[in-house]
C-alpha cells in the first residue's frame, strides 16, 4: 500500500508512525522516514496521504499536529498547496521567459540536515534492528518529494514538460531565520571548519550544507544527542520562500567583426568614473543582440584584440558573445540575419557569419590566439629615406625570431618577461621619401608597434636594427586573423 | 564596403604624411627634469614619464657626460653597496623589486679620462629593469641617451606618481633655467 517501506511488520510500522507523529511530523515526512520512495505514491494529495498514514495506525484520528512539521519546516505542507504553486506559476509568467521545458531547483535551510540527522538517530535508538545501518541517503529527500508532487502540477499549469536536463530553471529559495543559530553548536565541536570571515558575503555563509554535512559525519552520536534536540513545533518554525527566480541557461552567439574606426575601443573603456571612448565594438554588437534575445548579462570574448587606434580589416576577427539568462531563445537563422543587418548599420563596426554556437565552442576561439598567424599592414616613417635595396632586403627576411620584452606601454599592468616571437615574412612599398607601407605575417601575440620602433631597444631585432635607420609607426591595420572558425555562412 | 572605408582612411593618412613627425618620445612621454642631482653641478637627469605612470630614467643633454662629449669606457650597476643587477621581480605586482628613492644610485659611469659619475634615480618607486645593453655597449648612452641609451625603468606606486614627479621641472621650465643661467 505504501510501496517498499523498511518495516514488514505492521505492529512495528504502527509504533514508528506514532513516535514520529508525536514529534509533529507531517504525513509526507512520516512516509519518508518509513522508507517510502515510490514516485507514484508521493503524487497523491495531502489528504490522500494523511489517510494512508492513518490507516497504518488503525485509523486513529488526530495523530497529525496542525503546526509546521519539524522535519521539512513546512516545505512538504503549505508549500505544496495550491496557493503557493499558483504563486510559482505567477512568478514564471511575470518573468516573461521563453522556454520549451523546465526544471525546479530548491535551496533548503541548512538546519534541515540537523533535523534529518536527529530523527534518524531517534529511529536508530528506538528501532535498532530496522534502522541501525540506515544512511540518511536512503531516506527520500525533501527536495525529491516536493518535485514528485509539484512537477506534474506545474507542468500542467505552465503547459510545458518537467525535464531533468532543461535549460530553464525555476529557482525556489527556502530560508529559515533560525537556521544559523541552530548550527552554532557545531562550531564548538569543530571550530576550524567554521572560520568566520571578516566580511560575510551573503546570508548563510558560515554554515553551508557541505561543511555541516562534513562535521556531522565526524561527530559521535553521543555528542550530537547531548548538544542538539529537535526543536518543538510552533507556528513560527516554518520556512519562508520570498525569492522565486527564473533563469534560462546562457545562449552563445559567434561571428567575425571588422573595426574601421581608429577611435573605438573593443570593450567599454571607463576610467575614473567617466567613459574614455563613446562606444565600443562590444556594445555595437551586443546592442542589437540584446533587443532580440533580451538577456540580462553579456560576456564578450574574441580571438585576440586590437588597440583602439588599430583597424581590423579583411574577413574580421572571430568573437563569441555569451548572453546570460536570455528571455527569448527561439530565434531562427533569419532572425540572426536581421540582427546582423542592424549591427551593420554602424559605420565603424561590421559583422559577418553571425550564428548560434555551443558553449564548448569558446575553446576554438582561444586556440587561435596562441597557435595561429596574423597579417598586418603598417604605415611607417623612417628618419632617413630608405633605398629600394633596403626595402628589398626586408622582403628577403624569412622566419625571423625576435625577442620582445614586455612593452613599456603595458608594463604597468603586465609582468616583466621576454617573449620569443616569429616574423614569418615581410614586404615593403615606398609611399614617399620618409614613408613606406610594411606588410607582415607574424606569429600570434607579436607586438607590431614595438617591432617597428624598437621600444627603447627592448624588442630586438627590430625594424631599426634591420634597416640601420630609426623607424616609427604611424598607423596599423590588422589584415587577417587566420582562424577557420566560426564556419563561414557565405556572407560577402 | 571595405573599399569605401579604406578610401576614407587614406585622407587621414595623407594628413599624417604631410605633417612633421613627432618622435616616439614626443608622442607618448612627457620629459621632466631634475637639475644638479645630488647637488652636483650640471649633473641633470631627464625622466621620461608615460601616461601609465612608468618613468624612464635617462641622462639629460646638459650632463657633463654628454655636454663634454666624454668617451665612456664602462658602466656598472653595482654601486654604493647595492647591485642593481640583483633585481628580480615577479608577477603583475612586481614583487621583489628594489625600492628606490630620488637619491638612490642606479649606476656608475666611468670615462676614458678617468672621471666617474653616479646616476641617481630622481623619482620614488619600484625598480623594474636596468638597461643591460649598456654593459656591452656603453657608448649607446652617448649616442642615444633618450632612447636605446636609457638607464633604468621605474614604476611609482599607484597614487604616488603625482607626489614623486611634482618636484621635477617641465621641459619649458628646464629650458628657461639652462639657457639663462650657466
Amino acid at each position: 500500500m505504501c510501496g517498499n517501506i523498511f518495516s514488514s511488520d505492521p505492529t512495528v510500522t504502527k509504533e514508528i508512525v506514532l513516535l514520529l507523529t508525536q514529534d509533529g511530523l507531517c504525513p509526507r515526512c512520516v512516509l519518508r522516514f518509513l522508507g517510502a520512495g515510490d514516485v507514484g505514491l508521493f503524487r497523491a494529495t495531502s489528504e490522500e496521504l494523511a489517510q494512508k498514514v492513518k490507516s497504518l495506525v488503525d485509523d486513529q484520528d488526530d495523530i497529525f499536529s496542525p503546526l509546521p512539521c519539524p522535519a521539512c519546516l513546512g516545505i512538504l505542507q503549505v508549500y505544496l498547496e495550491e496557493g503557493f504553486l499558483n504563486r510559482v506559476v505567477e512568478a514564471v509568467r511575470t518573468s516573461d521567459h521563453q522556454f520549451k521545458n523546465f526544471i525546479c531547483s530548491l535551496t533548503t535551510p541548512v538546519c534541515s540536515l540537523l533535523r534529518e540527522h536527529a530523527i534518524l538517530l531517534l529511529l536508530k535508538e528506538k528501532f535498532k534492528s530496522l534502522y541501525e545501518h540506515r544512511e540518511v541517503e536512503e531516506i527520500s529527500s525533501v527536495k525529491d518529494v516536493w518535485k514528485w508532487r509539484s512537477g506534474p502540477l506545474l507542468a500542467a499549469a505552465l503547459d510545458a514538460p518537467f525535464e531533468l536536463k532543461s535549460k530553464f530553471d525555476i529557482i525556489l529559495n527556502f530560508t529559515y531565520e533560525k537556521s544559523d543559530k541552530e548550527c552554532t553548536f557545531l562550531s564548538y565541536h569543530s571550530p576550524e571548519v567554521f572560520r568566520k570571515r571578516k566580511q560575510q558575503r551573503s546570508y548563510g555563509d558560515t554554515y553551508t550544507r557541505a561543511n555541516v554535512a562534513r562535521v556531522l559525519s565526524k561527530m559521535t552520536e553521543g555528542y550530537f544527542k547531548r548538544n542538539y534536540s529537535l526543536p518543538k513545533s510552533n507556528e513560527t518554525n516554518v520556512c519562508l520562500c520570498e525569492d522565486i527566480r527564473c533563469v534560462h541557461d546562457a545562449v552563445f552567439v559567434a561571428g567575425r567583426y571588422n573595426k574601421y574606426s581608429r577611435t573605438l575601443s573593443q570593450t567599454p573603456w571607463i576610467l575614473d568614473g567617466g567613459r574614455k571612448s563613446e562606444s565600443s565594438v562590444e556594445e555595437e554588437i551586443c546592442g542589437p543582440l540584446k533587443k532580440k534575445f533580451l538577456f540580462t548579462e553579456q560576456r564578450f570574448s574574441s580571438s585576440g584584440r586590437e588597440d583602439v587606434d588599430v583597424r581590423m580589416l579583411g574577413k574580421g576577427r572571430p568573437f563569441v558573445v555569451e548572453m546570460g539568462d536570455p528571455h527569448r531563445v527561439r530565434l531562427t537563422p533569419e532572425d540572426l540575419a536581421e540582427i546582423q543587418q542592424e549591427i551593420n548599420k554602424s559605420a565603424d563596426v561590421k559583422v559577418r557569419d553571425l550564428q548560434i554556437v555551443e558553449k564548448n565552442d569558446i575553446n576554438k576561439l582561444k586556440e587561435g590566439e596562441i597557435e595561429k598567424t596574423k597579417t598586418y599592414s603598417a604605415l611607417c616613417w623612417s628618419k632617413e629615406p630608405l633605398s629600394q635595396e633596403q626595402l628589398q632586403k626586408l622582403q628577403e627576411v624569412k622566419d625571423l625570431v625576435i625577442y620582445q620584452k614586455t612593452p613599456i606601454r603595458v608594463l604597468h599592468r603586465r609582468p616583466l618577461a621576454t617573449r620569443e616571437r616569429v616574423v614569418y615574412s615581410m614586404s615593403a612599398e615606398k609611399v614617399d621619401d620618409l614613408h613606406f607601407t610594411l606588410n607582415l605575417l607574424t606569429q600570434a601575440g607579436t607586438y607590431i608597434k614595438e617591432f617597428v620602433h624598437g621600444d627603447f631597444g627592448r624588442t630586438t631585432p627590430n625594424l631599426g636594427t634591420l634597416t640601420g635607420v630609426e623607424c616609427d609607426i604611424l598607423e596599423l591595420d590588422v589584415q587577417s586573423v587566420e582562424l577557420d572558425w566560426p564556419p563561414s555562412l557565405g556572407d560577402t | 564596403m571595405a573599399d569605401d572605408n579604406q578610401q576614407h582612411d587614406f585622407e587621414g593618412s595623407k594628413r599624417l604624411l604631410e605633417s612633421e613627425h613627432p618622435s616616439l618620445v614626443d608622442r607618448y612621454y612627457q620629459s621632466r627634469y631634475l637639475i644638479d642631482s645630488q647637488s652636483k653641478k650640471n649633473e641633470d637627469i631627464c625622466i621620461l614619464t608615460h601616461s601609465n605612470r612608468i618613468c624612464i630614467v635617462t641622462v639629460a643633454e646638459w650632463h657633463p657626460l654628454l655636454r663634454e662629449k666624454k668617451t665612456i669606457s664602462q658602466i656598472s650597476y653595482d654601486v654604493e653597496g647595492v647591485n642593481r643587477m640583483d633585481n628580480k621581480i615577479s608577477g603583475k605586482g612586481k614583487r621583489g623589486a628594489q625600492l628606490l628613492t630620488p637619491s638612490s644610485p642606479l649606476c656608475e659611469v666611468t670615462c676614458t679620462d678617468s672621471s666617474k659619475y653616479i646616476i641617481t634615480c630622481g623619482v620614488r618607486g619600484q625598480l623594474i629593469e636596468v638597461n643591460e645593453t649598456l654593459l656591452k655597449s656603453p657608448d649607446l648612452l652617448s649616442l642615444k641617451p633618450q632612447t636605446e641609451g636609457y638607464i633604468a625603468i621605474v614604476l611609482p606606486k599607484l597614487g604616488d606618481f603625482e607626489g614623486t614627479t611634482k618636484n621635477l621641472l617641465s621641459k619649458d621650465e628646464y629650458i628657461k633655467i639652462r639657457s639663462s643661467g650657466t
